[in-house]
């Protein structure tokens, strides 16, 4: 019988700066599951951040995908108006 | 699902961008992406029609995004449709650009995009290549990533027009008519007479339908024809208006009129733009419905038709991924000759304009 066991997916961890508005977080999640990501954990600091004036806020997103689709993810997330940074834990 | 059109601004990229959304294609957490140039009031122009869009569709638009430089296109379907038009050859003062300065010119625009492509892509985008020449651009493409994901849009759209004029000669629906054009988006092309059914029509019915339509009976006297019935209908237009020269466009046989009807509307002075763009959202529908489907569409071909190796107008099953394979279709000797003399004409001008 063939097998179906195949390699760990790894973890990867977004950090986003983002607007601190109604809908960022659903514009955010988009991304995500338009492309069948489910994310394993969001973590939203409390303290805001100002960012010219306005109210911001640090976004921590970890889902489990190769390393091509935490590059495209971060790709689609940069050119949403409500994140402001992106990048990666490393 | 994420659209980007490189040359948003231009007429054709307005107007796909508009059918995209008219035709609720991407949903409101979707996005469209437009691209054009960040110079004079191009650039500034964008804003506004990012805001007419939005006043247009309202509750339903999705994510529109603005970008300025090849490195920020991101999407899962790229359009390429930037770049200078075929224009209306109707100032006997001013000669329009040749095919050769529009491919240079048009060159000059497509190779930052596909380099940056090349450098950013995840490997999964799709790229409709609109411009023209069609099969040049396809091909900067498709030296900078996947061939298989980057598609033409020429014999795509003059199929549909080779099937609507045969179905208006022998008064049928379009949609009752299967046929295919091949080879090149321009005077190489190859209307595929042996390939043509009719919905409800026997084979015989079908044949001898075609025999009394089509504008000659062996294919190679195809080029010929169209010349001497575009000079026909050229002179005419000088001579007495574009109402007469329509009178007498609409007289010619179904495959001379699937070349000379897109000329005679430039030369009047009007555009292509509503065809085309009405053309592309179609392809995008077709590959998006997750159907295996046959169209023939500009593709970097490596041998696997004809054994020819050239880009070129070939009959493709699309997917969501792109084109997967050719599909076999087997032409009489008189359009198999016509293609491979296509091929060997594309080659040449690759080679001059130094692809």
């Amino acid at each position: 019988m063939e097998s179906l066991e195949t390699e760990a997916v790894p973890e990867q961890v977004l950090v986003l700066i983002v607007r601190d508005q109604p809908g960022t977080l659903f514009q955010i999640s988009a991304v995500f599951s338009n492309r069948g990501i489910s994310m394993s954990s969001i973590h939203l600091h409390e303290e805001s951040i100002p960012c010219n004036g306005k109210p911001c806020t640090r976004l921590v997103i970890r889902f489990f995908g190769e390393d091509s689709r935490k590059k495209i993810i971060l790709r689609l997330l940069s050119r949403l108006d409500c994140v402001l940074e992106s990048g990666d834990s490393g | 699902m994420d659209i980007s059109i490189i040359g948003a601004n231009g007429s054709t990229g307005k107007h796909i961008a508009n059918r995209i959304l008219l035709e609720r294609i991407l949903l409101p957490t979707d996005r469209l992406q437009l691209v054009g140039r960040n110079k004079g009031s191009s650039g500034q122009a964008l804003y506004g029609f990012r805001q007419d869009l939005k006043d247009a569709f309202a509750e339903r638009c999705p994510i529109i995004d603005i970008a300025f430089h090849p490195e920020e296109v991101v999407a899962d379907i790229i359009i390429m449709a930037a770049g200078s038009t075929i224009q209306a050859h109707n100032a006997p003062d001013s000669p329009p650009p040749s095919r050769d300065e529009l491919a240079l010119y048009n060159q000059q625009i497509a190779i930052p995009y596909a380099e940056a492509l090349a450098k950013y892509s995840h490997g999964h985008e799709v790229v409709i290549v609109v411009t023209n020449p069609v099969e040049l651009i396809v091909e900067i493409f498709s030296q900078h990533y996947n061939r298989h994901r980057v598609v033409g849009m020429g014999a795509y759209q003059d199929s549909l027009r080779f099937r609507r004029e045969v179905a208006r000669s022998i008064n049928v629906s379009r949609e009752a008519v299967h046929a295919m054009v091949l080879g090149e988006h321009g005077d190489g092309i190859v209307p595929v007479w042996s390939g043509v059914t009719i919905q409800g029509f026997s084979d015989n019915e079908t044949r001898r339908a075609i025999r009394t339509v089509r504008s000659s009976i062996r294919s190679t006297d195809f080029p010929a024809n169209l010349s001497l019935m575009r000079n026909e209908v050229i002179k005419i237009a000088q001579k007495n208006g574009m109402a007469e020269a329509f009178q007498l466009f609409d007289t010619f046989p179904p495959d001379i009129r699937t070349m000379v009807g897109p000329f005679l509307t430039l030369f009047s002075g009007t555009k292509t733009d509503i065809a085309t763009a009405n053309a592309t959202v179609d392809l995008i529908k077709s590959m998006l419905s997750g159907k295996d489907t046959v169209i023939a569409a500009q593709v970097s071909l490596n041998k696997e038709f004809l054994d020819v190796k050239a880009p070129i107008g070939a009959p493709v099953i699309i997917s969501p991924k792109g084109w997967d394979a050719i599909y076999p279709v087997s032409l009489s000797d008189g359009e198999n000759h016509l293609f491979l003399e296509s091929a060997r004409s594309i080659q040449e001008k690759m080679h001059t304009w130094k692809v």
